[in-house]
């Protein structure tokens, strides 16, 4: 019996451009979603205090519930290692 | 972005069976397995390029193709003629103001609702009258399931993975209704969106799962009854009444629907009647207390951004509980008796009712009727010539 896979194969094609890797994490992203600017900060407090020598830099989407731009994704591809996100509100 | 591939396995049905399950491919429920032939005739039937890309799925991204709608499809239940239907309640979700990546990711348990209309509803044997929520039809079953496996396959949304809903509730397996039309003195869901009379269409609305409300005496009476659903604290519309609004659907069934026409209340009288009646005061948002600290946060973000549409300023001024009248939808639906029911939106954030047209095949074969439940002829007292 022959059946169709129900989920494609998702092939890569057109990744943005990625920030250089190193051992160590130099530079951190974080999306702000808008929804609890509280939270953020704690975040954002947190990681400058456990990784002293990285730079933390927070992107705001445009709105808290729709995903972010190809734009912002692109752009902070580019320059940071490491990309913090949340889901579910 | 990403390209899909049709691929396909080759084993003995238990072992396929088993390979779905394992690999998570299937919602939990007994499935049809997509054998080739029968997708491939179901797209012949329905005249489809097999790798025509519909859109993306949410949050995941993966594309729809024509084939991979089709797979979804027949492991729902479908017949040829259900794709078309499939068709449309994609695009309606996919639709922007439907957000269906923040449908899927909330934390909220709204799923949307499919919501049929046009004479595809008796051809294809939807149920729109007893027990139209529940169980009993194939057409509801299968549509309504098709859309929520094409989001688990190709959105990816999976319980604890990309779909963060607290609670959830059932429609998450399959969430399609279908207007009592002939029961009904107003015009249908669809014509009041904007569709032609006697067109075939979808309409997708993210909601709560029906709440039962005794609904008897006058118009008001009724009403009344409704008012204190849709304004009762906890729902995401009660509480959120900020931002770029929020939706409801509110359904009566055709006997109560009889009763308003018969006291001469239009369609858009109801609806004004729920709108004016479910309002609080802005005191009644100011005590939300310490636990939604960030939910302040956000309606004053969009208080800054002058999204609101009262004036928060005034302990006293009215809030509604939708921006206007029409964000109340309201459809004729269920068995004749007392019952009427409210299915709170997600609020503000989205999930918004979004209509297509179904662009049916010539070809595709209809299903038997002895499949499918088939009351809304048999329900209906007021022919479908006494409406406006």
């Amino acid at each position: 019996m022959k059946v169709y896979r129900p989920v494609p194969l998702d092939t890569v094609t057109d990744a943005p451009a990625l920030a250089p890797r190193h051992d160590a994490i130099e530079r951190i992203g974080i999306v702000d979603d808008k929804l609890d600017p509280h939270l953020i900060d704690g975040v954002v407090d947190q990681l400058r205090a456990l990784l002293p020598h990285a730079s933390v830099k927070v992107w705001t989407k445009p709105t808290g519930t729709s995903p972010a731009p190809d734009s912002l994704i692109e752009e902070m591809a580019r320059e940071v290692q490491v990309a913090l996100a949340g889901v579910g509100m | 972005m990403t390209v899909n591939e049709a691929t396909t396995l080759d084993a003995d049905y238990d072992t396929l069976i088993e390979q779905f399950y394992a690999e998570g491919w299937t919602d939990g429920l007994p499935f049809v397995l997509p054998t080739t032939d029968r997708v491939d005739r179901m797209l012949d039937a329905n005249g489809w390029d097999p790798d025509e890309v519909l859109g993306s799925v949410p949050p995941r991204g993966s594309q729809a193709t024509r084939r991979l709608v089709a797979v979804n499809a027949v492991m729902a239940g479908c017949v040829d003629a259900h794709l078309p239907v499939v068709e449309a309640a994609l695009l309606a979700a996919l639709a922007p103001e439907h957000n269906l990546n923040g449908v899927t990711c909330t934390t909220h348990m709204c799923v949307p609702l499919v919501i049929v209309n046009g004479p595809q509803r008796t051809r294809l044997g939807f149920n729109a009258t007893d027990g139209v929520f529940g169980n009993g039809s194939r057409a509801n079953g299968a549509v309504g399931r098709a859309l929520r496996l094409i989001c688990w396959n190709l959105g990816a949304a999976r319980p604890g993975d990309q779909d963060k809903s607290t609670l959830s509730h059932p429609g998450e397996w399959t969430f399609c209704i279908a207007e009592d039309e002939e029961g009904s003195p107003w015009e249908p869901l669809h014509v009041e969106r904007g569709c032609p009379p006697g067109s075939d269409a979808v309409t997708v609305f993210a909601c709560e799962s029906p709440h039962s409300i005794v609904a008897i005496g006058s118009p008001e009476n009724m009403l009344n009854r409704i008012v204190d659903h849709l304004s009762s604290r906890g729902s995401n519309n009660s509480e959120y009444r900020w931002g770029a609004g929020g939706q409801l659907l509110v359904t009566v069934n055709a006997e109560q629907a009889e009763r308003f026409a018969a006291d001469t209340w239009t369609k858009q009288d109801v609806k004004r009647y729920l709108w004016e009646h479910s309002t609080c005061k802005v005191r009644d948002r100011m005590d939300v207390g310490e636990e939604y600290t960030s939910e302040v946060g956000t309606r004053d973000g969009y208080l800054a951004q002058g999204l609101s549409w009262s004036d928060w300023s005034d302990p006293d001024a009215d809030l509604t509980i939708t921006p206007t009248p029409d964000d109340i939808h309201l459809v004729v639906a269920g068995g004749r008796s007392y019952f009427a029911s409210v299915l709170p939106g997600w609020g503000p954030f989205g999930g918004f009712a979004a209509t297509r047209e179904v662009v049916a095949s010539h070809t595709a074969t209809e299903p038997a009727q002895s499949n499918a439940t088939q009351p809304t002829q048999s329900n209906a007292t007021q022919p479908t010539g006494s409406k406006p």
